[in-house]
């Protein structure tokens, strides 16, 4: 039982990294800029598709799907908004329109996936050497270690970037109040524009990573993803980056830990049950009210 | 840089919130806005700085037409507006507060420094580490004019900046714009307060359900039967 638990806890570690920065490249975007991106499952889920055509298909490592992934997606995100983002965010309900606007993007983007790839399962294929490591009488996959290794550099980076530099510290300004930064200056269109792109990379970044962790997906695996990262970020309060982290943590730990003590079915109901009490209780989140209040 | 508002019209639905408004403010003078609630004071200034688009009518700063521009160019442009209700971002510090403000080509550390010079000049240099969300309402509204200090502006407009604010805060806000002043920055003063207009203002504005009701110098306007009955009900 402890050898499980001790692995459950690993487990729940190594979900909890990426599905904190899956929350992460959300809450940049709906925290900055109030845009509802529902179709950010599917740019995590092309992510992945980017690692099985270098890997599976071209015989690369993963590693090499990471800038791919990140350049590929920034580059689609920046043409998306740069059409669209400008008219999204003068609408007069910009929330629901660009939840409407996703909508059929992650739709258009699943269909793609389909016709490029069929609805057939596809896994990343890649022999890391060593296989895997043992821990502490566990036995870890390498591919795992990388993609949690890869996570816990890129965390630290995003966090510097937007609590260090002028534009991370523009970018949390964007969250707190639009019209304060207009006035200063600051072209917060163009600054919705890097956040965008930026964001897309991060969660193309994010799939090659969870392509490592999570054995197959398919052209359909989109939507999981991008209702993990609304409870992800919903949970850790929105708009927060260390709520987006936090509530990646809670999300994993109970799901795994349930899984481990009721079984897997119970494992993603914690998960919610957490998000009904959270909303309930403080409905800006974990961290969100705390971040405002200070 | 004098700022030229001519014949300024605009409505919300069926709202008349402004109609027909001419005015203008010099550099170095103060002109004050007067006017009761929904005289059309913060929709002036919202057209003025872009966030509403006029339906008719010019503005011009220093002949130049920036009427229907976007906040952030209206910034560049030299104008410097703060609100009635402060609007300091929370979670930063006070520091961070001015440093968003675009550097525009300034070296990281002369920006630095006039940070720290602004704060020190609205009395909140002891405060640049703690979070904007910290500051009493009279500090972030402090907090907004070292802002205005960093940008540095050509015309500022200042929306009820004295509402609330404790006397000692007031005093080292209007020793500030008693330097803009002599600056030849150009200010333009909401103020419900007709005795800090009078006080302040070269020539006042008087605005009434969206129209010019009276403008002239502060003794002018004052003794106009027009201001008297549109504050008190009645024509003394």
């Amino acid at each position: 039982m402890t050898s499980l638990m001790t692995g459950a806890i690993v487990n729940a570690i190594a979900l909890g990294i990426l599905y904190g920065l899956l929350g992460l490249s959300l809450t940049i975007v709906y925290g900055a800029m109030r845009i509802a991106n529902l179709a950010h499952g599917e740019m995590v889920l092309a992510g992945s598709y980017v690692a099985y055509v270098v890997t599976t298909q071209l015989g690369y490592s993963p590693l090499a799907a990471i800038p791919v992934a990140f350049i590929l997606l920034f580059l689609l995100a920046f043409a998306l908004f740069a059409v669209a983002g400008r008219r999204l965010q003068a609408a007069r309900d910009p929330e629901m329109a660009s939840f409407l606007f996703f909508y059929g993007v992650s739709l258009m983007v699943a269909s793609g996936l389909l016709f490029l790839f069929d609805a057939d399962a596809r896994s990343v294929i890649f022999q890391f050497q060593p296989l895997s490591y043992r821990v502490l009488g566990l036995v870890i996959p390498k591919a795992r270690v990388v993609a949690v290794g890869v996570a816990m550099v890129l965390v630290p980076a995003l966090f510097l970037f937007l609590y260090r530099t002028t534009s991370g510290k523009a970018l949390r300004a964007a969250v707190m109040n639009r019209d304060a930064l207009r006035i200063v200056g600051v072209d917060v269109e163009r600054l919705s524009l890097v956040a965008f792109s930026v964001s897309a990379g991060i969660a193309g970044v994010t799939g090659v990573l969870l392509a490592l962790v999570f054995p197959a997906f398919t052209p359909f695996s989109g939507l999981d993803y991008t209702i993990t990262g609304f409870v992800v970020i919903v949970l850790g309060g929105l708009g927060s980056p260390l709520g987006a982290l936090l509530g990646g943590m809670i999300f994993a730990f109970s799901e795994q830990l349930t899984t481990l003590w009721i079984g897997q079915s119970a494992g993603v109901l914690a998960g919610f049950l957490i998000l009904v009490l959270v909303v309930a209780i403080r409905p800006a989140g974990l961290i969100g009210q705390a971040e405002w209040k200070s | 840089m004098s700022l030229q508002i001519s014949n300024l019209s605009k409505s919300y639905g069926r709202v008349r919130a402004l109609s027909d408004v001419s005015l203008s403010v010099h550099p170095g003078e103060v002109l004050g806005i007067m006017g009761v609630n929904g005289a059309g004071k913060s929709t002036l200034l919202n057209c003025i700085c872009g966030f509403a688009t006029p339906d008719a009518g010019a503005i011009e700063l220093g002949g130049r037409g920036i009427c229907g521009q976007r906040p952030d160019h209206v910034s560049r442009a030299g104008v410097g507006r703060t609100f009635q209700v402060p609007r300091s971002f929370r979670s930063l510090t006070v520091l961070e507060n001015l440093l968003v403000v675009p550097a525009r080509g300034e070296p990281s550390g002369i920006r630095l420094d006039r940070a720290h010079h602004a704060l020190e000049k609205v009395k909140l240099a002891t405060l640049a580490n703690n979070y904007a969300g910290e500051l009493s309402g009279g500090q972030q509204k402090l907090l907004e004019l070292a802002r205005i200090l960093i940008l540095a502006p050509r015309v500022v407009l200042f929306d009820e900046p004295l509402a609330g604010m404790h006397s000692d805060l007031c005093r080292v806000f209007l020793d500030e714009v008693a330097e803009m002043l002599s600056r030849s920055v150009a200010v333009m003063l909401v103020c419900h307060d007709p005795g800090i207009l009078y006080r302040l203002a070269r020539d006042i504005v008087v605005l009434h359900e969206g129209r010019v009701l009276s403008s002239g110098s502060p003794a002018a306007v004052r003794c106009d039967p027009a201001v008297i009955e549109a504050y008190l009900g009645v024509q003394h």
